[in-house]
């Protein structure tokens, strides 16, 4: 896997750990996916699944008692030889932070964490727009007036000089992601940007973010719990159930042609608009994540699971057709569970 | 659907407002009508799906037809089971105190909905024990009932809340409302706190507890596919006031109101096939305090005209059972889910 | 046994028991109360439950004050005035080991110049400490039992671990005897404050409206005033003709009039917090009456933050009471309190050539940095389910 031009992000077998007095959370554990030029990667789990440390950890933010125990991260800018070495960044360095915000951006679930409450909106965009690019304030201001109008926010003049508790919702998520895209990202991290907003906002957003990512050619890592969501945004996704990744594939053999036993599960628990039958819930609850045993983590709760197998061993990744990868003994030596 | 077509509950002209303060003696500057005169009925047996976005009214509606929240005006008729409808509003409270046990309430935070400090058998008992409906070896027994009931291990009544996990708090919540035999029960949002997997098996319990004791249930929810799932009819809040009912099949797929419309092409589809396209809403929802004049929804609604500016529409039957309020109800031709 | 499984066997059945014995723990941890829970929680914070021993050694010497001390705290012995405190030594001059600590006697001197007494330690005799030892003369310990035993003595000469005063008395009796006083003024003015708080705070949360806004008003006030002016100015009010009894409880009532309004402020807070709770809520539609809420819901609901609130008031208190008695506004001599102690160390003079006049100074510093330690842990382990 060298510098491929297809790719601008690569993550290989990284591992991310919690240390906890009662023992050690392995919040990411052996997470393998690429990014696609200018394309759309969902991220779907659970609460608990690892998908918001993985997104962390991309930018090298490690959260308290967390280490990235192995892994390695490459970003490819487009037009640079030598793809750049994220994992070899110490969390603090000025090398990280040049990327952070630059060449990778990041939204979050709530914005008032991430917008800072005693700074305008004007100032906060203007920060980062002055810390990564050589402008000066006039040209920044500029930039940040052309990035409000471009997310959408309407009469953008008055709401530069407004503070975030003075907009709504909406507003914010727009008014951070105008922050997050100032710079020219290569990548967008949105992690759960509308799970806190109405649905009609969040159809306003989801609509924002297909547009920007056509007009400024980046790439997006999507991160949801919402399957629904993920049809949308998605061109490529990665099912995560704790810690690691246990289906990868493209958005529409996920939905059509889903391997693991948790996706398909998980596609079935969810309510449609053209079904009327009962919901399938998954059995039992997702175990305790310290100090889990080395076996395959969905056995306990998965229907079609092999005694002596999938919980005496960690089942392998296995392709079964083209850019598609089960980690599931069902699907060992390339067949499907039927033979 | 219900064959039993008697009301359980009926409301008149329900008002609730909360005063808007200002100033060092918070003096009262104006109102914020979180419930706008409303007009609804829930059949016996019957769960009413009540939809709308954050900040509609939706949980107020909730708790002031159980006069948590006492209402500032309106009637609310309850089918105490003697066939007839009786005013819950002309009782005292003290009165109205001993039918509390005929209507319960199911909360969306199952960690803020249990006190912490007393264990499952405590919790679940309470209504009994606090309406002398049981006592002692009996209570524990009714207790060991519904929860076995709720789906939850009886042997674990003994356990506090923290030994358990959100689902399974959701489980004992729902014990909880349902040890007195309650006749109607509001969930408002019981399941938005959990994950995907555990969503299904809450709802699902709730569909079966309802058929099987013939419940009427007001479940709020933001989310739509949940809604649709579990309703017979659906109404659809905006700012304090109510656009649309219907029967839910009817209200998904052929909505009489313009922002039930929008509401429903923003719902995302679990399907990768389906065409993307739909109605992005313009502008933001107007405050409860100012409304805008006339229909609240007009200055965002794609179909405003003259008339909407000046005159609030009416809930009115478009058709048999299906009530819109919208001027042009009927003559709109407008977009359900796909 | 062990022989006829294989490894793996071996394995499974060790994790099937570990398995089983994290069950078991579960099954405490889930069925365990709050209280429990704290005290987990409590254990694990060790600088708390340092601070906590202390705290109640404190208590326990101030209750059984009589016992400890070795002379009675009005004994004066013009022969030692001003006498250094002596130092416990298990090794002698020579170098030789004693199991039992003893000290060198003091040799006074009269200096010919200044006419000062200047003690020297006698290293030809060893005064040697006993415990539990006889008196002559029997005491009243607590004022209900008559005893005639004593912590520690020594069969001939006198000890003072904390040197004298001026007037020859032994300072370490007056010390932990003085500690009653201090020590018990913290409770029993946290206690009132406590009753005032709950009074006030609770009719401020539980009705609101006007009430609240003006009691809120009044907290306000009263926390904007100055303490020192406000405390000089109303102790100034007590009459000279009182008893030491009634000074004591006048000046823990003006503590308490003074101390009260943050307390309140907590429980109005807590109270409104909880209200909001759903869990009240359900009380309220499952029929519950308003007093079946707050005795079951509300009162457990802030009494652990009521408790951290109390324990953190109690060494602004005790601070109170000495910075008054310090100033001559509190009790007054003859009454022994830590602030009425430390009076003899206001000059400079005094200080720099007796300074062990300031060990009651190290008593209260050390109480309330042990209690305020306490605090901190009760603080962090009062909502276990967070």
């Amino acid at each position: 896997m060298e510098n491929n031009n297809e790719n601008i992000l690569q993550v290989q077998n990284m591992h991310v750990y919690f240390y906890h007095d009662h023992g050690v959370l392995k919040a990411v554990s052996g997470v393998n996916f690429e990014v696609d030029k200018q394309k759309t990667l969902g991220i779907v789990g659970e609460s608990g699944c690892g998908k918001s440390v993985t997104a962390h950890s991309l930018l090298r933010i490690m959260l308290p008692r967390s280490k990235m125990e192995q892994g390695k991260i490459y970003l490819n800018p487009p037009g640079q030889k030598e793809p750049l070495k994220l994992h070899q960044m110490h969390p603090k360095s000025k090398n990280i932070r040049r990327v952070r915000g630059n060449l990778i951006s990041m939204i979050f679930q709530e914005p008032m964490t991430s917008l800072s409450p005693v700074h305008t909106i004007e100032n906060q965009i203007k920060e980062a727009i002055t810390l990564h690019r050589e402008k000066d304030k006039k040209e920044a201001q500029k930039i940040a007036l052309e990035m409000l109008k471009k997310v959408g926010i309407s009469d953008p003049e008055q709401r530069l000089t407004e503070y975030p508790h003075q907009l709504s919702g909406g507003m914010r998520q727009r008014a951070m992601t105008a922050m997050a895209l100032s710079c020219n990202p290569y990548i967008l991290i949105a992690d759960e940007p509308t799970t806190a907003l109405d649905v009609t906002v969040q159809a306003q957003i989801l609509d924002l973010m297909a547009d920007l990512q056509k007009s400024l050619a980046m790439s997006i890592i999507y991160i949801t719990h919402d399957m629904g969501v993920i049809a949308e945004v998605a061109d490529e996704v990665c099912v995560m159930y704790l810690g690691k990744v246990v289906e990868y594939t493209d958005v529409d053999t996920l939905f059509y042609n889903a391997q693991h036993p948790y996706t398909q599960s998980l596609l079935n628990a969810i309510p449609r608009m053209d079904y009327e039958g009962r919901l399938e819930a998954i059995k039992g609850r997702v175990p305790e994540p310290v100090d889990l045993p080395e076996v395959c983590h969905f056995y306990p709760r998965c229907d079609q699971s092999i005694e002596g197998k999938c919980n005496q061993e960690e089942p392998p990744v296995f392709q079964t057709e083209e850019g598609h990868r089960v980690k599931c003994f069902l699907y060992e030596g390339g067949s499907g569970p039927d033979g | 659907m219900v064959e039993n077509q008697k009301p359980q509950i009926k409301v008149e002209n329900l008002l609730k407002k909360f005063p808007v303060e200002k100033g060092f003696f918070k003096r009262v500057v104006g109102h914020i009508k979180a419930v706008n005169r409303l007009n609804f009925k829930i059949d016996m047996g019957e769960v009413l799906g009540l939809v709308g976005e954050s900040g509609c009214g939706k949980t107020t509606l909730g708790q002031t037809i159980l006069r948590a929240m006492e209402p500032d005006d309106g009637k609310i008729y309850f089918n105490f089971g003697n066939g007839e409808l009786q005013n819950i509003m002309e009782m005292s409270k003290r009165e109205f105190r001993s039918y509390r046990r005929y209507m319960q309430m199911i909360f969306q935070d199952p960690f803020s909905s249990l006190d912490p400090r007393k264990t499952i058998l405590d919790i679940v008992g309470e209504p009994l024990k606090v309406n002398n409906i049981a006592r002692g070896k009996e209570l524990e027994n009714r207790v060991r009932e519904v929860v076995a009931s709720a789906g939850l291990n009886v042997e674990h009544i003994r356990r506090f809340p923290h030994a358990f996990s959100g689902g399974q708090r959701q489980r004992i919540a729902i014990a909880r409302a349902l040890a007195p035999n309650p006749r109607f029960v509001v969930a408002d949002e019981p399941v938005s706190a959990l994950d995907v997997s555990v969503r299904a098996e809450i709802l699902n319990l709730f569909k079966d507890l309802q058929e099987e004791l013939e419940l009427t249930i007001l479940f709020i929810a933001h989310d739509l596919s949940v809604v649709r799932y579990i309703s017979d009819r659906v109404a659809v809040m905006y700012v304090g006031k109510m656009v649309e009912i219907a029967e839910t099949r009817e209200l998904y797929f052929n909505p009489q109101h313009p922002y039930t419309e929008v509401l429903m092409s923003a719902i995302p589809v679990p399907d990768p096939r389906v065409d993307k396209e739909r109605k992005i809403l313009e502008g933001e929802v107007p405050s409860a305090s100012n409304p805008p004049a006339g229909c609240y929804f007009h200055p965002r609604c794609e179909y405003s005209q003259d008339i909407c500016q000046k005159q609030t529409p009416e809930l009115e039957e478009i058709r048999e059972d299906h009530y819109a309020a919208c001027h042009f109800a009927d003559k709109l031709t407008l977009r359900g889910v796909k | 046994m062990a022989d006829f499984l294989s490894g793996e066997e071996q394995q499974a059945e060790q994790q099937e028991e570990r398995s089983l014995k994290a069950q078991i723990e579960d099954q405490e941890y889930y069925t365990a109360s709050q209280k429990e829970l704290v005290w987990q929680r409590f254990k694990k914070h060790r600088l708390a439950l340092f601070g906590a021993s202390i705290v109640f050694l404190f208590y326990f010497t101030a209750i059984f004050a009589e016992f400890i001390i070795p002379y009675r705290i009005f004994e004066r012995d013009r022969q030692y005035v001003h006498a250094p405190p002596q130092r416990v030594r298990f090794i002698d001059d020579q170098g030789q080991f004693h199991l039992r600590p003893f000290v060198y006697p003091l040799s006074t001197e009269r200096d010919s110049r200044t006419f000062e007494l200047v003690f020297t330690e006698d290293k030809s005799e060893k005064n040697f400490l006993y415990f539990f030892v006889e008196t002559e003369e029997s005491y009243s310990l607590m004022r209900f039992f008559e005893v005639n035993t004593k912590l520690f003595g020594s069969e001939n000469g006198r000890i003072f671990l904390f040197g004298t005063d001026s007037l020859g008395r032994d300072l370490f009796s007056r010390t932990v005897y003085a500690s009653r006083i201090s020590v018990s003024i913290g409770l029993i003015g946290v206690f009132v404050s406590f009753i005032l708080g709950c009074i006030f705070g609770g009719i401020s949360g539980y009705f609101g409206g006007k009430i609240d806004v003006l009691i809120q008003r009044v907290i306000e006030f009263l926390i904007s005033i100055p303490r020192i002016p406000l405390w000089m100015a109303l102790s100034a009010s007590i009459p000279q003709d009182w008893g030491p009894l009634q000074v004591y409880m006048a000046i823990t009532i003006i503590l308490s009039l003074v101390g009260w309004g943050g307390l309140a402020r907590v429980v109005r807070g807590k109270l409104l917090e909880l209200r909001e709770e759903d869990y009240v809520t359900a009380a309220k539609i499952a029929g519950a009456r308003e007093s079946t809420i707050i005795v079951s819901h509300l009162l457990p609901g802030f009494m652990s933050y009521l408790i951290v609130n109390l324990t953190l008031a109690i060494p602004g208190m005790i601070l109170g009471e000495t910075a008054l008695s310090f100033l001559g506004l509190g009790l007054r001599p003859p009454v022994v309190s830590w602030g009425t102690l430390l009076q003899a160390s206001q000059n400079f003079r005094t200080v720099a050539r007796y300074p062990w006049l300031m060990f009651p100074g190290i008593f209260v510093v050390t109480f309330v940095l042990c209690i305020n330690f306490m605090g901190d842990g009760l603080r962090d382990a009062a909502d276990p389910y967070k």
